[in-house]
Parts: C-alpha cells; sequence; structure tokens
C-alpha cells in the first residue's frame, strides 16, 4: 500500500501549484520546528503575546527587514492587523543562512503576495 | 394497602394471595426505584476519576518568596487551602514554553471564575523576566494577576522549588533558549499535595488535568 502511495506521488504533475508546494517543503519543516510553537501552525499567532503572520508586511514590503528580525529577534511596540504588540521576540542563531533562505521562500508563499528574490547576505549586513 | 379488620389470616385464601402479590408487588417498584437511584448516583456522581482516586505523589512543603507581575510577594499562604496547578517557563522560550502557555490558558479559562483554583507560573530565567517583562507579558496574555501569578525571583530558589515539585530546570547552553526545563504541569490538591503531572504541551494530557481538577474540586479528599 505504502508503495503505491509512493508511486502515485512520484508520477510527474504538471500543476504548479502542487510543484511550487512540495519546493516548500523544507521550508515549512523549518516554520514548524522554530516559528510554529509561538506564531501557531497556520501563522494565526496567539492572544496579544505571538503577533499572526498572515499577510504580514514582513513578507512584502517589508521583506528586506526579514532576515535580521529572524536572526536576532524584534522588539518593541508593533502594530499588527491594528493590533499593538510589544513583546520580544527572540533571536535564532541556529538557523543557517540555508535554512533562512527556504524559511524565507516558504513565508512568502504561505502568506506573501508573490515571490520577490532574497538578497540575504545584503541584508543581513544592515542588522543593527 | 388493604385492612382486615378480622386480621391478616381472616378472610379468602385469594384474598391472601391478592395480598402477596401486592406485597411483592410493592418489593419490586422499591427494588426498582433503587436500581434507578442508584444509577442516577452513579451518573450524576464524579465523571472521570474520583478526586479521592488520585494518586499523591509529594508534599509541597518549602518555603518560597517570589514576586508577581504585579510586583507582590507570592509565599505559599496565598496558595493555602486553593488547588492550583505550576509550572516552569521563561519568555523568551522558543520551543515548549509557548505550548505551554497556550495549554495554561486553557486551564485558566477553565476555571478562570472558580476561586478555588489558581494557577502559579515561575520563571527560570529572572534575569531576563523581571517583574516588568512579566507584566507586559501578563499583559498580551491578558490574564488576572490574581488568579495567574507569573513569578521571578532568586534563581537558585526557583531551581530549588523546581527540584521540589520534582522537575528538572537548569542552565544549558545548548539547549533552545540556553535552558532545559520540564514541560509539565503540576496539579496540587488544597492541602499542598501533589496529585498529577500533565504534560503541558499536550492537549490531550492537558484535558485530562483539567477533568482531574474538577474531580478534586468536587472530591477535595
Amino acid at each position: 500500500m505504502l508503495g503505491l502511495a509512493v508511486l502515485l506521488s512520484a508520477v510527474p504533475n504538471a500543476d504548479a501549484a502542487e510543484a511550487a508546494a512540495v519546493e516548500a517543503a523544507p521550508g515549512q519543516a523549518v516554520y514548524i520546528a522554530h516559528c510554529a510553537p509561538c506564531h501557531g501552525g497556520n501563522g494565526e499567532g496567539f492572544r496579544r503575546v505571538y503577533p499572526p503572520l498572515v499577510d504580514s508586511r514582513f513578507f512584502t514590503t517589508d521583506l528586506n527587514r526579514l532576515p535580521c528580525v529572524i536572526r536576532y529577534g524584534l522588539q518593541g511596540e508593533i502594530t499588527v492587523g491594528g493590533v499593538v504588540f510589544n513583546q520580544q521576540m527572540p533571536g535564532n542563531n541556529r538557523l543557517t543562512n540555508e535554512d533562512m533562505l527556504v524559511l524565507i521562500n516558504y513565508l512568502q508563499q504561505r502568506w506573501g503576495a508573490q515571490e520577490q528574490p532574497v538578497h540575504l547576505e545584503k541584508w543581513l549586513k544592515t542588522c543593527r | 394497602m388493604a385492612v382486615f379488620p378480622e386480621g391478616p389470616l381472616v378472610g379468602a385464601i385469594p384474598e391472601r394471595r391478592k395480598m402477596r402479590r401486592e406485597k411483592s408487588g410493592a418489593r419490586h417498584v422499591l427494588a426498582v426505584l433503587m436500581v434507578v437511584l442508584s444509577l442516577l448516583l452513579l451518573l450524576i456522581g464524579c465523571d472521570g476519576r474520583n478526586g479521592a482516586d488520585l494518586p499523591v505523589l509529594g508534599q509541597v512543603d518549602r518555603d518560597f518568596l517570589f514576586h508577581d507581575q504585579d510586583n507582590q510577594p507570592v509565599t505559599p499562604a496565598l496558595f493555602a487551602g486553593k488547588v492550583y496547578v505550576t509550572d516552569f517557563f521563561f519568555t523568551s522560550c522558543p520551543s515548549i514554553c509557548p505550548i505551554m502557555k497556550r495549554q495554561m490558558v486553557r486551564v485558566y479559562e477553565a476555571f478562570r471564575n472558580d476561586p478555588e483554583v489558581l494557577l502559579l507560573s515561575h520563571s527560570i530565567d529572572p534575569e531576563h523576566d523581571t517583574v516588568e517583562v512579566l507584566r507586559n507579558y501578563a499583559d498580551g496574555l491578558g490574564i488576572e494577576t490574581d488568579k495567574w501569578h507569573l513569578v521571578t525571583g532568586d534563581q537558585e530558589q526557583i531551581f530549588a522549588m523546581a527540584k521540589h515539585y520534582m522537575l528538572a530546570a537548569m542552565k544549558h547552553d545548548e539547549a533552545p533558549g540556553g535552558y532545559l526545563h520540564s514541560g509539565s504541569f503540576v496539579l496540587v490538591d488544597n492541602q499542598g499535595r501533589i496529585r498529577g503531572y500533565y504534560d503541558g504541551t499536550d492537549t490531550k494530557e492537558v484535558d485530562q488535568l483539567i477533568d482531574d481538577l474538577t474531580s478534586l474540586l468536587r472530591h477535595p479528599r
């Protein structure tokens, strides 16, 4: 039965969405391991402690700020979806640049608008 | 019931038989009533585990002095005669704590209106988790201090309390966040006896905690 399932899943599928989903799989694994505990499996956030990620401007207009936020965290007041948050997001120095790249691609795909190129090294240089 | 003015033995046999049938009929009704009553008692009585059946896993009797998110002193006196749930966490914890907090919020909401139940969360990173940070965090959670105390204090004392509750809590460079600690929720009854440990990251175990806590409230012994 399992063999059949593996065979079926190996059948090439012209569906672009599915191809993209397969591509995003490693990013999803990073998300689940490193981000989901706080931000939720569906990016829904939690009360006024962890902001939701759905439609986050960090995946669209402020994409260039995202690598710094992921690596070094974020604190101070921010407004997300009309709600004010003022907690401390811890940085994550366990994610390699490669991990971050797949994660950011996943995030863009899931909650961003369109896929923009990610200039990781350049943007990481601007972190304070 | 029929009355035989001449005494029970007087009268035709059919009447005696009738009386016996009436008596056994009454006995049947009584028996059925008893069964129904016991069934009812069984049903409306404790559902799930009987509070008295929960094991006694330890006694909490160590003195402590911490401060909560409102900078109020928190000591054992606050929990005397109350049933409480306690855990250990830190606000910048990236892995299990957020999940634990989500689950603890479920416990908070389940017993929100019951003054007999309190919650106590200890920060194992008091250097970072000052009263102000905890105040902020509590605001984000939207919780009332007097119901759910988030406490900070001397780190050695907090680790000692974790040890007292028989939970692990220690600094560890390799661990995410820098600390290794147990994700358990500890259920303590109104006599300071530990009645259960539940994995605070597991929804089903927290379901069980809520059930057991409810049983404890109904059957305090």
